[in-house]
């Protein structure tokens, strides 16, 4: 017994021993190099919190309440806080309490989007929730000149574009989510103190800072009590017009066109006006719109606002309306538009009487900032913690079961996970409660509690017999999607403004909306009109015409050709005069177009084979001869021109570019203690614990139903990182049997019939999930992950991929560009002024803006992986994340095209496929698909007289 | 001839727009099918190269001939068959449920569905006959239907037959409305005793017409199959597996720009079909007898 007992230790020695070696030889043989993955996470220089900001409140409810201003920093010219360096300010707090922040602030040129920063107290998140602050920038409407463009009979008929304005701007600091309505309450000890700001994604200037008491805006009855004195304004009614706003707070919010009514003014059945602002892109919390407007004579007077929210039916729309900058009365802080299919003129007013404001002679504004509707803040805070929960539920029920549970089986949760059990009883309970709140909020529309009773009859289901609770799993997960996307919906609060009116009170309102009779009658007048010739505004000249051919496809379509349109006509056609005609086209006929030399002269949108294949038929041309090509090539990533290289010539231009990132989430991960993989070992190692969790690792799926040669892009990441090409150097075969091809392929096919990778999945839903913690995808799919799960904000992140380390203990991440293309018809007649235009397209302005305008009217999905670096960079991204992107660009390796290559991806993919579902050997399947490949290789380059 | 000569000016329009529009491409492209020509440069006349790689070399175009085939050995003659059987059990209800039910069968075949099928076919474990099948424990993992091989052919002929109820269907409720009531009496008098004598010597005989119909189309839609199987597995289909004479002419018109070779295919899955269709008049005409 003993002699067992000395061998069991000796045995555990010498592994920890053994262990203990391998980590000190594995950290000796990683050098501190930049590509360490731990070099990449953010060094935040102070500690977490671990609080939210309802349990800071609740920890100084009973702080004092003081009444004196403390100015802790002023500079005239300002300060620039940019980046984790930012800006540090010591001051001297003389009374203790809690204060709101009140900063001055010029937002610095970035990428347009609101900047994000964080806020650290004496060197410590005070919560979590500072360290995601906003600040909102200010745009407005570039001027249109109506005379110098022909066809334009009004200015409502040009869409303007937003320009940015810089101007000091002062701000309490708030929560940008909207829960907490109120301003952040900091709590400040008396003595000094160190506030440090650091900025995420862009920079603004710093004028001051100061520590103000909060003071509770006055309610209406209050206010009007000090009015006693005014008279009120006679005859007056001044109309204001929504698309006319002055300053708005993103290049979103630009006029929109509204065709559907003929009340919206201004209106006409024939051309296209810009007539209303709004919409679903006036949605999100913070976003806001100011009017400016002029009285002539002191008084009281009333105002309304002619606006539709016809998106979020059963919803209610919060607004905050500010006079001056200040919000009037607590009233004026909370209104709310509900939903209507038409237009609703919204007075505002009590209960019995419309509320009066005073304004003196002069000029004034009015601002409405969105703000989360009466009442919603508290269902939707709740529900955010409820589906945090749940989730947790489901992962804990799920390492048991796995995703889809055998329904025969009793588990016997009551003795393996009792806490759990006891979970779904406390959120049975917290589900009841907000179901009901819901229910009375949404008014008469039931609808949209449905998933909150759904939920809770599950959840009373499982806690009443847990035996259930295999079966019910599945709907389970779903319900909670569902809730999910009832949330980020219910988060959005968008509005369309037609116009605002301001009027004395006795005058009446106008009617909304026109008479059933009057709409039919514009209707037939509109179709009548579709009969008319078209009469887009367009420039005419002498010069020459481009005509210019945008793919009707995943990267085409009418909003974009509508985007070009205007970029062309304000951008490229003033600056050049050159003409061009510009026509939304199907892909598909742009071959028969060239053939019956109808074609275009340049084509756009086009997929990143299209240039060589139309080269080797010399239908494409060589851009590399024309006057500043080697500018023009530098815009881009290398990689992004191998594919539309050829021979020495260079036949397209890339127009976006993206490529694989991990994506993975942080908040599972830590609770399986699982570190970032740095290689493929890594991967296979932390396989195991995933796998027991019944979760796994989302390689690119080569098995997705329909899309033939998804599987050749990830092969092809891990063929580059092996060290080896595709292609022999002049394209003339492919390299299939070399030793570390065949390896690759074999253990490329090994993740699938081994390790057993998932082979056919939806990315985003598992993500969100939590089946698949971490994965590599697109980086396109960091925007959709943004916009469509809120939720997960703080809990995910974007990493380099894993890779094969070197024998000089580097490592390789290579990963193939996933390119879009534009090119030049070799048949067109004015070859100078097409590569003039394509300059103009490809420089960074025109991407950014394009993509911009693209953003404001698709929302945020709509954002394109722009080719162009300095375009790339402009866009929105995390400081943080945006290193890392360029990071793993440095590893980013073109795609070679080559005539005859259609047939290297189909045969990757015919292979991977019969390995893993007809079991087939994968060297035998390798050598087919080589030969397969390599003959039609051979018998193209034969055909194209290449040999 | 000359009599009669007026009955050619009403022609006229219709001749003309066949010979352009159907006679002409023929024609052409059998002149293509013997040039190699990559459609953006002129054609190069090469006489039965292409013929020759077709029908010697070309192993693809095997699995294509054999699939298109199958497809119509198989879909042909049952959606037919099909058809038939269904329009002669609805034509026995009232008229507003036959129109109900004419509307329910004939629906599939103009609505793209596949998104449907895709759904339920899909690898996903989330697809809806992955997501039943591995509820009622009958599979461990999911099944890549639309991509393995095994199952991609009998799911493609599944959802063919069941989107196959087309204009033949149509017709046939039309012939079998338009029958003269009378026969049956004089046939029952003559000693027919049950609905399927009647079926046989009556019915089947006096639709002749419109099985004729039927048939031309049933046999043009069987081997003119492609988009429904590049919709549902993919183009193309993995290994190739339901890969028909008309996914190969896509593959080599609009992917690899030799239509030359396309032309070739063509020209082969031409006199396919005519040689079909004579083969169907025949069996036809013998109906009844």
């Amino acid at each position: 017994m003993k002699k067992a007992c000395r061998l069991g230790r000796q045995i555990l020695n010498l592994y920890l021993f053994a262990t203990i070696t391998a980590v000190m030889l594995m950290s000796a043989k990683w050098p501190a190099k930049a590509e360490r993955l731990a070099d990449f996470v953010f060094n935040s220089s102070g500690l977490k919190a671990d609080m939210s900001y309802s349990q800071y409140r609740a920890l100084y409810q009973q702080a004092a309440e003081p009444t004196n201003e403390i100015l802790a920093f002023e500079d005239l010219q300002g300060v620039d806080i940019a980046g984790e360096v930012g800006g540090q300010f010591a001051f001297h707090v003389s009374t203790s309490g809690l204060y709101c922040i009140y900063l001055e602030y010029m937002p610095l040129e970035g990428s347009g989007m609101s900047i994000e920063y964080a806020l650290y107290l004496d060197g410590v998140l005070p919560f979590n929730e500072a360290e995601y602050l906003m600040l909102m920038r200010t745009y407005t409407n570039e001027k249109v000149d109506v005379s110098a463009a022909e066809g334009l009979l009004t200015a409502d008929m040009a869409r303007p574009k937003q320009q940015e304005v810089f101007r000091r701007t002062g701000v309490y600091l708030t929560d940008p989510t909207g829960m907490n309505k109120e301003p952040y309450h900091f709590y400040f000890e008396e003595g000094t103190h160190t506030l440090l700001l650091q900025t995420r994604m862009d920079s603004f200037k710093l004028y001051a800072l100061t520590l103000r008491p909060y003071i509770q805006p006055k309610v209406y009855a209050q206010v009007y009590e000090s009015y006693k004195d005014v008279a009120e304004a006679r005859d007056v009614m001044i109309q204001i017009e929504g698309e006319d706003a002055l300053y708005k707070s993103d290049f979103t919010l630009a006029p929109i066109s509204d065709t559907s009514s003929s009340s919206t003014n201004p209106h006409d059945p024939k051309y296209r006006l810009y007539n209303a602002i709004g919409g679903t892109q006036y949605a999100s919390v913070g976003q806001w719109l100011e009017w400016e407007f002029e009285i002539e004579s002191e008084g009281l007077y009333c105002i309304a606002i002619k606006a539709r929210q016809n998106v979020n039916s059963g919803l209610a729309s919060g607004r905050k309306l500010l006079l001056d900058g200040k919000i009037p009365f607590a009233e004026a802080g909370k209104l709310s538009f509900t939903y209507s299919t038409d237009w609703k003129m919204t007075s505002l007013n009590s209960a019995d009487e419309a509320y009066r404001f005073y304004f003196t002679p002069g000029k004034h504004t009015l601002k409405l900032e969105v703000c989360i509707g009466e009442g919603l803040n508290e269902i939707l805070s709740q529900t955010a913690l409820i589906m945090n929960d749940l989730s947790d539920i489901y992962r804990r029920v799920m390492v048991i079961t796995g995703a889809n549970p055998d329904t025969n089986r009793d588990y016997d949760f009551d003795r393996i996970i009792p806490d759990v059990i006891k979970e779904i009883g406390i959120q049975r309970d917290k589900l009841e409660k907000l179901y009901q709140t819901v229910r009375q909020n949404a008014g008469q529309n039931g609808e949209n509690a449905q998933i909150f009773n759904r939920l809770y009859e599950q959840l009373r289901l499982m806690s009443e017999d847990n035996r259930r609770i295999a079966s019910l799993l599945g709907a389970f997960r779903d319900n909670i999607s569902s809730l999910g996307a009832w949330y980020t919906n219910a988060l959005k609060q968008p509005l369309e403004i037609d116009y605002l009116l301001i009027f004395s009170p006795e005058k009446a309102l106008p009617k909304a909306n026109a008479g059933f009779l009057s709409e039919v009658g514009y209707g037939f007048e509109q179709f009548i009109s579709t009969f008319g010739e078209e009469t887009a505004p367009t420039v005419s000249g002498g010069g020459k015409t481009v005509k210019v051919w945008i793919g009707n496809n995943q990267s085409g379509g009418r909003d974009q050709a509508q985007v070009l349109r205007e970029l062309i006509s304000n951008g490229f056609e003033k600056e050049s005069g050159i003409k061009v005609e510009l026509e939304l086209v199907s892909v598909g006929s742009l071959l028969p177009a060239v053939m019956a030399g109808s074609g275009p002269d340049i084509a756009l949108t086009l997929s990143s084979a299209e240039p060589v294949n139309y080269a080797v038929r010399h239908a494409a041309m060589d851009l590399s001869g024309f006057p500043g090509f080697q500018e023009v090539a530098g815009r881009f990533h290398p990689s992004a021109l191998t594919s539309l290289s050829f021979g020495g010539g260079v036949f397209g231009l890339p127009e976006t570019e993206s490529w694989y990132m991990m994506f993975y989430r942080s908040d599972i991960l830590e609770q399986l203690g699982l570190e970032l993989p740095e290689t493929w070992e890594d991967v296979y190692n932390m396989l195991p614990v995933l796998q027991k969790n019944h979760m796994n690792f989302a390689m690119p799926a080569p098995l997705s139903d329909n899309a033939i040669g998804t599987g050749y892009y990830p092969f092809l990441m891990l063929l580059y990182q092996n060290g080896i090409t595709i292609y022999n150097a002049d394209g003339s075969s492919a390299l299939l049997m070399e030793d570390a091809a065949v390896e690759t392929f074999i253990s490329w096919s090994k993740l699938y019939t081994e390790y057993e990778l998932p082979i056919n999945y939806d990315f985003p839903n598992r993500f969100r999930t939590g089946e698949f913690p971490i994965g590599i995808a697109d980086y396109s799919m960091y925007n959709w992950i943004n916009v469509f799960a809120p939720d997960l904000k703080g809990k995910w992140g974007i990493m380099l991929v894993p890779g094969t380390r070197q024998p000089d203990g580097s490592i390789n991440r290579a990963v193939p560009a996933l390119i879009n293309s534009c090119m030049m018809l070799k048949n067109t007649k004015v070859p100078m002024e097409a590569w003039r235009f394509l300059e103009w397209w490809t420089r960074a302005d025109t991407q950014t803006a394009y993509s911009r305008e693209l953003e404001s009217i698709l929302g945020t999905a709509g954002r394109q992986p722009v080719a162009n670096l300095q375009a790339m960079e402009k866009i929105a991204w995390y400081e943080n994340d945006l290193m890392k992107l360029k990071a793993q660009l440095q590893f980013v390796f073109g795609v070679p095209e080559v005539p005859g290559s259609y047939f290297t991806s189909r045969h990757i993919d015919f292979a991977i496929k019969k390995v893993i579902n007809q079991k087939k050997d994968p060297f035998d399947v390798l050598v087919d698909a080589n030969e397969a490949i390599n003959n039609e290789l051979r018998s193209r380059r034969r055909e194209f007289g290449l040999e | 001839m000359r009599a009669k000569s007026y009955a050619y000016w009403f022609m006229l329009p219709f001749t003309v727009i066949f010979t352009v529009f159907v006679i002409m491409p023929v024609v052409i492209s059998i002149y293509y099918s013997f040039t190699s020509f990559d459609v953006l440069q002129p054609p190069r006349f090469i006489f039965l190269e292409n013929y020759k790689q077709l029908f010697v070399q070309d192993e693809v175009f095997y699995i294509a001939f054999k699939n298109t085939l199958l497809f119509a050995m198989i879909t042909g003659p049952l959606s037919y068959i099909l058809s038939f059987l269904v329009a002669w059990v609805i034509n026995e209800f009232s008229r507003w449920i036959r129109a109900v039910l004419t509307m329910v069968f004939y629906a599939p075949s103009l609505v793209n569905v596949f998104s449907v099928w895709k759904y339920i076919f899909s690898g996903d474990s989330y697809g809806v006959l992955n997501a039943y099948l591995l509820k009622l424990e009958m599979i461990q993992t999911p099944i890549n239907w639309l991509s393995n091989p095994n199952y991609m052919f009998t799911i493609v002929i599944i959802v063919m037959l069941w989107s196959s109820f087309s204009t033949s269907f149509l017709t046939f409720i039309a012939g079998l409305q338009g029958m003269d009531t009378t026969l049956y009496e004089a046939a029952a008098v003559d000693g027919v005793h049950n609905r399927f004598q009647e079926l046989w010597f009556i019915t089947l005989p006096a639709m002749k017409e419109q099985l004729m119909f039927g048939a031309v189309m049933n046999i043009a839609g069987s081997f003119g199959i492609g988009a429904l199987c590049s919709n549902l597995v993919g183009f193309p289909s993995t290994g190739y597996a339901t890969h028909t004479i008309m996914n190969h002419l896509e593959d080599y018109g609009l992917i690899r720009y030799q239509m030359g070779y396309a032309c070739a295919i063509a020209v082969v899955l031409f006199f396919l079909m005519v040689t079909m269709n004579a083969f169907t008049q025949k069996i036809i005409s013998k109906l009844g007898k």
